[in-house]
């Protein structure tokens, strides 16, 4: 900027910071900016007509003239009703619009505490006990076999019905085993299955509820979408 | 903010809560209020009258259909970007069909209406201005013709100016100043016609 300013002959002009003198006849300068620039209007003849010009502009902008309004944009009743549209329409633009934003951040946050509840509570346990995790039913009847048909309350004795039927395989809970003592069956009876972990139920709650609040208004928005308001 | 301006912003945020009440002549005092602007403006766009008019329906059925979705704040900047970009794609329709010229340009009805007072060579200096900026406007970007119109004609400032055409301070101010510079440019033979 400094051998710009020593620069004064107007041949040189074209050397200048043309944007900067723009900049500068625009006012948007810092101080130390408009100081530089103010130096080159001073000192070349050519940066000062351009100064002088360019601060013409918007005068000269003002010359574009417009022709007289051809109408009047007054919405009459039917197009405002038709404007309105259906009542399928503004419900989608109620389940879209700004005056449930609110619920949005909600959506999100009750979203993400439902899939943490998910994941801690049914997701991870699985993750950890792999595929010895879950004792098989077949151990526990053999055991229930070995140790004695009274031994626990969730096993009954029943007469052997068909004796020489071939034994079940006792893979599953709840299957018939032949106890070689008694020459009984013995049923056990499948354990009362555990409440499924509140928890859970209300991790997936959540999830369901949030995930259906932000689908709708998605859904809901892109349906209503205007371009004009892009 | 001046006192006029927070008086007009109120006027209008009462006018917009009454349309959202359903009050449909609210919202025509808003029209009216703002047609002449709005027009004003578009048809400086897009240079076309009738496509100009359309554009600026269309934005007030948009605003009417979304007047839920106004913020608050300035009312004419809300409308100023809903027509532009009516305007936006009036003028994009145009470029997928090149052939057709720009009818309203040498219409008269451009011109300022003149006095009885008015010499002729006074009107023909001013037609001869007149005509010479439209086709400098004309040779300008869309972009820097617009940040022009708004800032020098419709007066709105670079802020508000950021938020109608949804760009930064920094590049409002750079198409001002570059709108400019190729103004003067283009006009720089014609300067004569410009000084009083």
């Amino acid at each position: 900027m400094t051998a710009h300013l020593t620069d004064r002959a107007a041949d040189d002009h074209a050397g200048h910071d043309h944007q900067l003198i723009v900049a500068y006849a625009c006012g948007d300068l810092g101080a130390d900016e408009a100081r530089d620039a103010g130096r080159l209007v001073e000192e070349c003849r050519r940066c000062a007509a351009l100064d002088r010009e360019i601060r013409l502009m918007p005068s000269l902008a003002r010359h574009v003239t417009a022709p007289p309004r051809p109408r009047d944009f007054r919405l009459s009743a039917a197009d405002a009703e038709r404007l309105r549209g259906s009542a399928m329409r503004r419900l989608l633009r109620r389940l879209g619009g700004p005056g449930l934003a609110p619920l949005q951040p909600l959506a999100g946050a009750a979203l993400a505490i439902g899939l943490l509840l998910v994941v801690t509570t049914a997701a991870l346990p699985l993750f950890f006990a792999g595929a010895g995790g879950a004792a098989p039913a077949a151990e526990r009847a053999l055991e229930v076999g070995a140790g004695g048909a009274q031994t626990g309350p969730a096993s009954t004795l029943a007469p052997l019905a068909a004796p020489t039927e071939a034994p079940a395989p006792a893979s599953e809970e709840g299957k018939s085993v032949i106890d070689t003592a008694t020459q009984a069956t013995m049923v056990e009876e499948a354990p009362a299955a555990p409440g499924p972990d509140p928890a859970l139920l209300i991790g997936v709650g959540l999830v369901a509820l949030a995930g259906t609040v932000l689908i709708v208004r998605v859904v809901a928005r892109r349906a209503t979408e205007d371009p004009l308001l892009r | 903010m001046s006192d006029d301006l927070e008086a007009v912003h109120a006027r209008d945020q009462g006018l917009v809560e009454r349309a959202l009440g359903g009050d449909l002549e609210a919202f025509n005092d808003l029209v009216v209020h703002y047609q002449d602007f709005l027009f004003g403006l578009v048809v400086r766009v897009v240079r076309d009258r009738e496509a100009a008019a359309d554009a600026v329906q269309e934005a007030f059925f948009s605003a009417y259909r979304n007047l839920d979705r106004f913020r608050g704040g300035s009312f004419r900047g809300w409308l100023a970007r809903i027509a532009l970009n009516a305007a936006t794609d009036v003028l994009r329709l145009r470029k997928r069909r090149p052939s057709e010229p720009y009818p309203e340009w040498e219409d008269e009805a451009w011109q300022p209406p003149t006095g009885p007072a008015d010499d002729p060579e006074v009107q023909a200096t001013r037609h001869a201005r007149s005509r010479a900026i439209r086709v400098a406007m004309e040779a300008i970007t869309d972009d820097q013709r617009r940040a022009i119109l708004l800032f020098d004609v419709e007066g709105f400032d670079y802020g508000e100016i950021a938020q109608i055409t949804a760009v930064s301070l920094g590049t409002v101010k750079s198409r001002i100043h570059r709108g400019r510079l190729a103004l003067r440019d283009l006009l720089a033979d014609q300067m004569e016609l410009f000084r009083e």
